[in-house]
Parts: C-alpha cells; structure tokens; sequence
C-alpha cells in the first residue's frame, strides 16, 4: 500500500527572523523560542544569523550574541527537533564555522549559495558529509534562474553528497506557476527530496509553498509570524493550517504550531515583518528581501525613494553578499534623479 | 610496514598465489600505466611489486600521473620501488612513450562524480583527447604487444531492471544532452578512438569495461553508495539511502581487479572488449547491511528518504567473455571484501 510521503519542516525562524531584528536576537529569546519549536513538532530549527554561519560583521549586521552561544543555547531545548544551520560558503569556512558547529552539535548543515553558482559549495558539502553530519544544498534566489538552470545545479550538489536540494525564493519573486515549474522539474530530476523556502512579499508564500507541496517538495521552510527578511516568511502557524487541512503527513502538533506563533509575537514584537511599499517593489524587483533595511538607510542618506532603489538594484541583478552596491546605486541615483525638496505649503 | 601496507600486500601475494605464471609473458618487460596513481594504479603496483620481489619478474614500470609527488608523500611504499619509475605530466599534452615500452595500461581518466558536475569540459578533454594523445605516442612505438583501455560499464547506458547481466553485446540508451553523459559519452569516445587506432595502424588494443569495486586505497570522500556506507558507519550513522534500497549493483574487490587488468594485458584479444567486475548482484540495503554489522553500536539504515521514482537502478555485468578468455575468476567474496576494506581504513585511521 503506498503511503503519504512525510513532509520534513523547518522553521527558519531564528535564522531569517534574525535579518528583521537587526540580528540583535538574545539568548533568552532563543531559549524560549526553541523550546516552543521543540513543542510543536517542527523536524528542524535553523539558528544563527540570519546571512548564516560566519556572517555577523560590519558589512551585513553584527549579531548580538556570538553564534556558537547562540546554537548551543538552542541545542540544549531541543530533543527530537534537531538543530540546523544555514552556511553560505565565502562568509562561513570549514575550519573556523563548520567545525565549531560540528562542536556545538549541530545536526543539518545547508548549505546555501546564488543559484547559479552551486560549484562552490563542493568543498563545504564534502566535508560536513566526511564528520557525518546531514548536509543539504540550497539554491538561493531561485527566482533568477529558469527550471533547467536549477536541475544542472541541483544535481552537481546532488552529486558532491547533499542529501537534500532546497529552493529559495530569497526575493519573494516567485508566482505559483513558477514554483510548480521549478519544484516540479526538480522532483522529477532528483534522487534527494527537495524543498522550498518562501517569501511573502508579493503576498504568495502560502500559495507557493502549497505549489511547491503539490509539485512534490517533500521539505518545506517558514518561520513563526512569518517572522524573517523583508516581507517575512512563510508563516508556519498559517503552513500549519493549511497542511493539516490538506492531509499532509508530518509531525506537527498544530495547536503547539499555533502557540509558538503566539510566543513569537510576544518575544518579536516591534519587529514582525508586514508588508510595505518596500517590500512589494523588493518583490517586484526581484532583489533579497533581506535588503530592505540597508536600502531604506541609504536611501535616507542620499535622499534618493528607495523604491527606486530597489528596481535599479534589480537591473542590476545585484544579490545577497553585494550589499556594499546598495550604497553606491543610491549615489547613482541620487546624482541622476535627486529628490526635489517638499514643496512649501501654500499660505491661507 | 604498517599494518595497512600488510594488509594490502598479503591481498596481492594471495590473488598472485597459484597464478603468477598466468603472467608469464609480463617478465623482464617494460609495462607504461597512464593514470596509474590513482585506485585501480596503485593496486598495479602492488601486485606487481610482489610479482617482482617474489616471482623475480623483472617487470619495469613506467607510472604517468597528474599527482606522482603527492602520491609519494601518500604512499611512498608504492613509490620507493627498484623498478618502478614516475613520471608527472598531465595526459592531455602527453607526446612520447618511452622508447622500449610493450605494454601500456591506459587509465588516465576523471572519474569522480563531483568534477563531472562542476567540470565537465575538463572530464571531456582528459578523457576523450588524452585517449587520442595516447594513442598516437602508441603507433609511433616499434615493438607493443598490448595497448589496454579502461573504459568503464556506464558506456551501456540504462540496465533494464529485468534484464540480470549486461553482455558485452548489450547496447542501452544514452541521452548526450543529459548533464551527466559527459564521463560515459567520453568514455565512448575513447573507445571509437581505440577501434580508430586498431582499424588504421593495427595496435592491438583491449578494451576493458570495469563496473564496481571497493578496497582499501578508495577514498572514503568518493560520493558512491559503498563509500558513503562506509564513511557514514565510521562517523556512527545513520547510513541514509534515498530509495527503498531495492537499486543492485555488484562490487569486485580491488586486488581482483588488478588482476584482472593484467590477465587482460596478457591474454586478452586484440579488437575485443571485456567487461570486468563481479557478476554477484548485491542491493544497497544489504549492502548497507552488511556494512553496518562491522561496527559497534550498529548503526541505523534509513530508506525511502529521496524523492519517489528513482530508487531503483541495477549494473551488473556479465563476465564469463573475460573469465573464459583472460583465465580469471573471483577470488574475494563480498562480505571478505568489505571486511578487509572496513579493517584497511580503521588501520589508516589508527
């Protein structure tokens, strides 16, 4: 008799949440949040910064607490939720990052990078592989790349030993239709399950995420509150819902999905992502939601509309880990197209 | 020696045991092996150092290869050998062989699944125009009694599921716009160069077919089903297999290869073509099985954790042409073979 495959988790909610906190999350907040996550059933919970193992600096946000505080933190409220890390090869290396999060017990290593660009992850991928940890590859902003594209890459990480293929609609870009395309081909093409990470920025991280299901993604991401970069996740509470409804087998305990929703409203509060102008233009425009808050500040310096900003940042097919250029196409604009200052009000 | 280096002696002196004379033709010549520090190329230089330290065959050794210096650092009891001479230089700009060489063993290939993803370019170049360099420097040669050329079982394509054994005959499909065709489709290549070589100048090449094999010097980071059960044992499981674990393939132990290829150098026929490898089908589950039970605790075997409809493969080669014409056999079981090769990395590790 066949049987429903399992449907795997994970809440990325105390990694990519950690881009709409200024990666300032403490390890009160982890605690807590864990434990929670460990309640509701989810397979995976993905902590650390939200660009990742190695990423706090200057450059892209320094996070509050050091990560291997962070994950150790996290690890000691997990029992059957098993810790995962996202790893962007370039911010984290092997000695340094991979290593310490071997040590503090990590369990899945996902490995993630543009989606074109899946040959640097070879060395990354082998060696988690080699302490016999569980390694996925991810391809991020999937939005860029057509269906064949992601297949050819999907399988050299297939073939360096991820055990897993995660597409990230990093932009929130994606249409359903895509998803179904992508997801789809890749599921056919695969022999490791595949899984889909959305976006909500142009409002279809559920509707995507359910096309993703139905196209045969066997892992899914959100986070609590949809509680991550730009417009935000796909909220677990809401996948939750949707998933049991629809008959999906996993391990979920829907009424804990909902209460760690709740805590994390409570625990993020102020910080939960909604959706704006900006992130709607990010989404339209194609460019890592995560950008959102650099793009707002440079704009304020340069006295340029962000969302100009964003399409510019879009031609220009800029993607995450070149946040130095959100800067410099500020200045552009503002040397082409200035803001006029606001208009006096007229005397009555 | 290191317990490692007399593991795998002993496994050379006991495939040689009752057959060096099978080999007779080989003594006092010179034997050139492109590729040859690689799994199969240091399997060579084993059973060749006891045919030459035991059996006195006198047998010179040319080894070209990308790697010989590390290889050295690596192995330096394959390298530190009276006979045996190294030679680094990369195949695809090879132009002379040296000028008393008889016998060349051409292995020179990329093989590894990771650099067929990321490089293809690269593996269709080494593999296909360093066949043709190797070829040429061959006819320009005075005196070669046998050119052999490893090509590999994959240039079959698909298996069918209900077909046992693949015969030299068979002829499946392969897709060359598949990504993955570039390492069967040049191994197709090289073999169409080698007929080339044979229909024009007469060189007498044997095309060998091998299919799968495990023993000690395979490197544990090879992303293949038998390494990666053996690699994910070692860090304590779970060894986690995608498909239902029904997908067969067959494993050879590496000291019967080696032998193999020799026969072949030896008795094989020129123009024809001969699969090597164990004709004893195996599925991953036992496999995995098998595997695991050398370890305490057991780890665990997961199955069915990849996307459906691809979890059922089968390579299994016929091999009574090569048993029949070469004069060889199996001589390590599987379970022996796992076991030695489990014992030969725990020895490295320690």
């Amino acid at each position: 008799m066949a049987t429903t495959p399992r449907i795997t988790i994970c809440d990325a909610t105390l990694r990519d949440g950690s881009h709409a906190y200024s990666h300032q999350i403490t390890l009160e907040q982890v605690h807590a949040y864990a434990a929670a996550a460990e309640a509701a059933g989810y397979d995976f919970l993905e902590v650390g910064h939200g660009n990742g193992l190695g990423a706090s600096s200057l450059q892209v946000g320094e996070s509050l607490v050091p990560e291997s505080e962070m994950l150790r933190a996290a690890k000691q409220d997990l029992r059957n939720t098993r810790l995962s890390v996202h790893v962007i090869p370039g911010f984290a290396t092997i000695k340094r990052e991979i290593v310490n999060a071997v040590e503090a017990g990590v369990d899945l290593f996902r490995i993630g990078c543009h989606c074109t660009e899946a040959d640097i992850t070879q060395r990354h991928i082998s060696y988690v592989r080699s302490v016999g940890r569980e390694v996925w590859g991810v391809l991020m902003m999937s939005h860029m790349a057509s269906a064949d594209v992601l297949l050819e890459e999907a399988k050299k990480m297939q073939s360096y030993g991820a055990q897993g293929i995660v597409l990230m609609d990093s932009a929130g870009a994606c249409f359903p239709k895509d998803v179904t395309a992508k997801i789809g081909l890749l599921s056919e093409g695969l022999d490791v399950p595949v899984g889909f990470h959305a976006h909500h920025n142009l409002g279809l991280s559920i509707a995507n995420s359910l096309a993703a299901l139905e196209s045969g993604a066997r892992i899914i991401d959100g986070t609590a509150k949809g509680f991550g970069a730009g417009a935000g996740n796909a909220p677990l509470e809401l996948l939750a819902a949707v998933m049991q409804q629809q008959g999906y087998n996993t391990a979920l305990n829907f009424y804990k999905a909902l209460d760690a929703a709740d805590l994390a409203a409570k625990l993020f509060a102020g910080s939960l992502p909604d959706s704006n102008g900006i992130t709607i233009v990010s989404g339209l425009a194609g460019v890592f939601s995560g950008f959102s808050k650099p793009v707002q500040r440079a704009s304020k310096q340069m006295g340029v509309d962000p969302r100009d900003v964003f399409f510019e940042l879009g031609k220009r097919k800029i993607v995450g880990g070149q946040e130095d250029l959100i800067i410099e196409v500020a200045a552009d604009l503002a040397q082409r197209n200035p803001l006029k200052p606001p208009a006096p009000s007229p005397t009555l | 020696m290191s317990r490692a280096t007399a593991l795998t002696r002993s496994d050379a002196e006991a495939v040689l045991e009752g057959r060096s004379s099978h080999l007779e033709e080989l003594r006092g010549q010179h034997l050139f092996i492109s590729g040859g520090t690689g799994i199969l190329g240091s399997w060579l230089l084993e059973l060749i150092h006891v045919l030459n330290e035991r059996y006195h065959f006198g047998l010179r050794v040319t080894v070209y290869s990308r790697n010989a210096r590390t290889f050295a650092t690596q192995w330096p009891h394959l390298v530190q050998q009276e006979l045996t001479r190294f030679e680094e230089g990369d195949i695809r700009y090879f132009t002379e062989f040296p000028r008393d060489t008889r016998y060349i063993i051409h292995a020179a290939a990329l093989t590894d699944r990771r650099l067929l993803a990321s490089q293809p370019f690269a593996v269709a170049e080494v593999n296909s125009m360093g066949t043709l360099r190797v070829l040429r420097a061959a006819n320009l040669l005075e005196d070669v009694q046998k050119f052999v050329l490893l090509s590999s079982g994959l240039v079959y394509g698909a298996q069918p599921w209900d077909l046992p054994r693949i015969d030299e005959s068979f002829a499946g499909p392969l897709r060359c716009n598949d990504m993955n065709a570039v390492y069967p489709e040049s191994k197709r290549f090289a073999e169409v160069a080698a007929q080339s070589a044979i229909s024009e100048t007469k060189l007498p090449v044997v095309t060998l077919r091998p299919f799968g094999f495990v023993g000690p010097y395979q490197p544990m980071q090879l992303p293949w089903a038998v390494t990666d059960f053996i690699r994910d044992s070692f860090t304590g499981g779970p060894i986690r297999i995608m498909g239902d674990g029904a997908t067969i393939r067959s494993l050879m132990y590496m000291s019967d290869y080696a032998f193999w290829v020799l026969a072949a150098l030896v008795h094989g026929k020129s123009r024809k073509v001969y699969n090597i490898g164990s004709p004893e089908p195996v599925d991953l589950a036992t496999l995995a099985r098998m595997i695991t039970q050398s370890f305490s605790p057991v780890p665990e075997i997961h199955t069915r954790l990849g996307q459906a409809g691809h979890d059922r493969t089968r390579l299994v080669p016929e091999v009574t042409l090569a048993q029949r014409e070469l004069g060889v056999e199996v001589t390590v079981p599987l379970a022996e073979a796992i076991q030695r090769t489990i014992t030969w990395h725990r020895l490295i590790q320690s």
